[in-house]
């Protein structure tokens, strides 16, 4: 009876050491154990150092007024890019990049695109002028060879007695609306700016 | 006698008086009932030059004459226009369904008052003014008709599209209400025809022009 007993205590003994020796030896030869024993290591932190958070362009868009075209200025610190598309093409056709002095801005008007969508003009504004730019809105070169039209430039040599106050948007597909005031500052009177042949023709009527 | 004589003419001269003395704002339909017309590459005229105008294109789904616009919430439709500051700006209840720039009137004036969208149109032709401002224009897109007990219907004063100016902001038509023409597509099919004994939608217009 008691040699049964210890014959299996000595069984027992050899089957828990067999059962342990088979664990260890499945651990050391499985790499994606749940039970792995491999250390458990430090995250790395790494010290953080101050530096200027990354800011994108500055976006604005205006829609033609039919809704075919989109405008799209993208002002990056001092870089403005002008981009013109199709809605129904989809891709940005560059119309110019302009670098601008620090302080004036390249702004979009309410009225920028002319009702057939075939020019924009946009607003050049410092703390002490104002310029309007007509700019193509395929792109294209006017005559005298650059890609946009000055309308306070081609004001100051035609029309030297008044001075721009704003230009508020186009009267046809092809006159830009331009407010003014003499240089008295007395009278005001209103211009239409022709695009295809860059002249001023005052008006009778005055376009609030 | 005498006495007779005078309240004829009193009953007969105090509308005149007190109404607001508007002109034609559209002398096709001061003539005719206005229609659905559109024409293909046609060639218009406004401030006596010719422009232009480009062809209607109806989508597939699109209705010609909807007289119900598409409705965004419960509450009533009402349209705001302030000629001081020459916006627009349509409500649905309380809620602002958009709000936009638009010109009024320059060389007619822009009647006052409260009124209602009597017809609708995707498209039709105005014509008016005379000399250097003439216009003739061909697919006006989007003309939403407004008329009250005191501005006939046929005086064709109207908010509509606009594709030979951009000059929203500002003063620039014979007394219509112009608007963008992605604007007044939005509108038009927002704002309700009178339908089933019921009227249009309540067009307020007010402010003193600049």
């Amino acid at each position: 009876m008691i040699t049964l007993r210890k014959n299996i205590e000595t069984f027992l003994i050899i089957l828990s050491g067999t059962a342990v020796a088979l664990f260890i030896t499945v651990q050391r030869n499985t790499t994606t154990s749940r039970f792995s024993f491999s250390s458990i290591g430090m995250p790395v932190v790494s010290t953080p150092f101050p530096t200027e958070a990354p800011t994108g362009p500055v976006v604005s868009a205006m829609d033609s007024p039919e809704g075919s075209k989109t405008l799209t200025v993208e002002a990056l610190d001092t870089t403005y890019s002008v981009f013109t598309s199709i809605k129904a093409e989809g891709d940005k056709k560059t119309i110019a990049q302009r670098e601008e002095a620090l302080g004036q801005t390249l702004e979009i008007p309410y009225n920028t695109w002319s009702p057939n969508a075939a020019y924009f003009f946009l607003k050049e504004k410092s703390a002490d002028t104002t310029d309007y730019l007509v700019f193509h809105s395929g792109g294209s070169l006017f005559s005298n060879g650059e890609s946009s039209l000055s309308i306070q430039k081609l004001f100051q040599e035609k029309v030297p007695d008044y001075r721009i106050e704003e230009a508020t948007g186009w009267g046809d597909n092809m006159l830009i609306i331009v407010n003014a005031i003499s240089t008295e500052g007395e009278n005001r009177a209103s211009f239409w700016f022709d695009v295809t042949n860059q002249s001023f023709i005052r008006l009778g009527t005055y376009f609030k | 006698m005498s006495v007779i004589v005078i309240i004829v003419l009193t009953a007969l001269l105090t509308p005149f008086f007190t109404s607001q003395r508007v002109g034609c704002a559209n002398s096709i339909s001061c003539k005719q009932a206005p229609k659905y017309e559109t024409e293909a590459n046609a060639i218009g005229t406004y401030n006596n030059k010719p422009i232009r105008v480009p062809n209607v294109l109806l989508a597939e789904n699109e209705n010609t004459s909807p007289v119900l616009g598409v409705a965004t919430s419960q509450g009533k439709k009402h349209i705001y226009v302030n000629l001081a500051t020459q916006t627009l700006a349509a409500y649905e209840g309380e809620k602002l369904f958009m709000q936009t720039f638009i010109s009024s009137g320059l060389w007619g004036k822009t009647p006052q008052g409260d009124f209602t969208i009597w017809s609708k149109f995707r498209a039709t032709r105005m014509s008016g003014g005379s000399g250097a401002d003439y216009y003739d224009l061909p697919n006006v897109p989007y003309v939403m008709f407004f008329s009250n007990n005191e501005v006939a219907g046929s005086a064709g004063f109207s908010l509509h599209g606009t594709y030979w100016h951009n000059n929203f902001g500002h003063a620039m038509s014979h007394g219509c209400v112009n608007m963008k023409t992605t604007d007044a597509m939005k509108l038009y099919e927002w704002a309700d025809g009178p339908s089933e004994g019921k009227k249009g939608t309540t067009i307020s217009i007010f402010g003193n022009q600049p």
